[in-house]
């Protein structure tokens, strides 16, 4: 019992150090990340999250990884006079004490060939990189973003 | 036994007039009203509609596509590519949503769908059209054709795009297209266009108003 009770502590308390361990590294805190579920046969995808940055520092998003898809790119969707255009982004800022949002129609990451099958409920590990040379580890749930009617459903989902 | 009134032909003139005046200001206020019905939609509604100028495409099922394929229904045509992510999957996605709004009024839902016309035509092929739009909702219906007969029908609705030249060491590239709804009734003619998708209660709020103030 005492021995339990003594690995249960000793995780607690690495566990613990770790999350101390990645806010001291980043200051920032990545919420809600989500892979929009692409049609079947497609090549790329969008991913989504919310990005806090609890420190007194500017922190730029650099690039991002995932074992799930080759390569990701950094993108924002410009709406100008109605014409929409994704324009790669080489960094993206976080100002102190701001929460900067990667949503539909705005900032997102785009996953340029997945490796697998990416169906809705799947969990994909996302690496992002920042320019202070760290990285945050996020978990991003594959998610269908519509409301099919329902002779569309299939089992399970 | 009554006297009938002496009608004069003045007593009758002036009947006709009040009665023709108080026609003119119903059928004003009738127009005013019907007009108000448009106010503060976020599309913009032409009140004297075009018929849509002929053009030469092909559907997802290999099938000529035409200004005359567009009659008998109530089209959303959305310009766009399937390698896009973000916005042409979220607006496919709206458009879905609106398509379900409509299931108070099935007929009108009957008639609906969104036509999703590619402005990549070297990668979107029939096939891979109906896979992607299909899988927003069966009833919607992708078409294509050679870089000549897209950019006519992009030149009709004043839909501009542009490709990007591909990312360094990948055949990867983007296309820059407007992200306009075109609304095209059961009679061929264009009778709106909303600058972008992406509230589904607003765009089914306002396509309905749409469909009420010109009918089938």
């Amino acid at each position: 019992m005492m021995k339990l009770k003594s690995i249960t502590s000793a995780l607690t308390a690495a566990s613990l150090s770790l999350i101390a361990a990645s806010c001291l590294a980043a200051d920032l805190q990545v919420a809600n990340a989500w892979v929009r579920e692409a049609p079947p046969g497609s090549e790329v995808l969008a991913a989504y999250m919310s990005v806090h940055n609890n420190g007194t520092k500017t922190v730029a998003l650099t690039g991002a990884s995932s074992p799930a898809v080759r390569r990701i790119e950094l993108h924002r969707t410009v709406m100008d006079n109605g014409v929409a255009s994704m324009i790669a982004q080489d960094r993206v800022e976080v100002p102190p004490g701001k929460t900067l949002s990667f949503e539909p129609g705005s900032f997102h990451l785009m996953l340029f060939n997945p490796t697998e099958a990416l169906p809705a409920g799947k969990k994909i590990e996302i690496s992002l990189k920042l320019d202070d040379g760290t990285q945050i580890e996020t978990q991003a749930e594959v998610r269908r973003a519509t409301a099919a009617p329902m002779e569309h459903h299939q089992p399970g989902q | 036994m009554r006297r009938r009134p002496s009608r004069t032909l003045a007593f009758k003139l002036v009947v006709i007039l009040v009665a023709g005046l108080l026609f003119y200001i119903g059928y004003y206020l009738g127009q005013v009203y019907r007009e108000d019905q448009l106010k503060g939609l976020s599309a913009t509604v032409f009140q004297r509609p075009h018929p849509v100028q002929p053009f030469d495409l092909v559907d997802q099922n290999d099938k000529p596509f035409t200004a005359d394929s567009l009659k008998d229904h109530w089209n959303l045509l959305f310009f766009g590519y399937t390698h896009c992510p973000d916005v042409c999957p979220a607006t496919l996605t709206v458009l879905a949503q609106v398509y379900n709004r409509l299931a108070e009024r099935p007929e009108l839902q009957k008639l609906t769908r969104a036509v999703f016309i590619s402005v990549d035509p070297a990668r979107d092929t029939p096939e891979r059209l109906k896979k992607f739009v299909g899988y927003f909702n069966p009833s919607f219906l992708g078409v294509t054709g050679n870089d000549e007969q897209i950019k006519k029908i992009a030149g009709q609705f004043g839909i501009f795009y542009e490709r990007h030249a591909p990312v360094d060491g990948s055949k990867d590239y983007a296309v820059d297209h407007s992200a306009a709804v075109i609304v095209v009734g059961p009679k061929g003619r264009t009778l709106a266009v909303f600058n972008g998708a992406s509230d589904p209660v607003r765009v089914a709020h306002d396509f309905l108003k749409i469909v009420d103030f010109f009918g089938g």
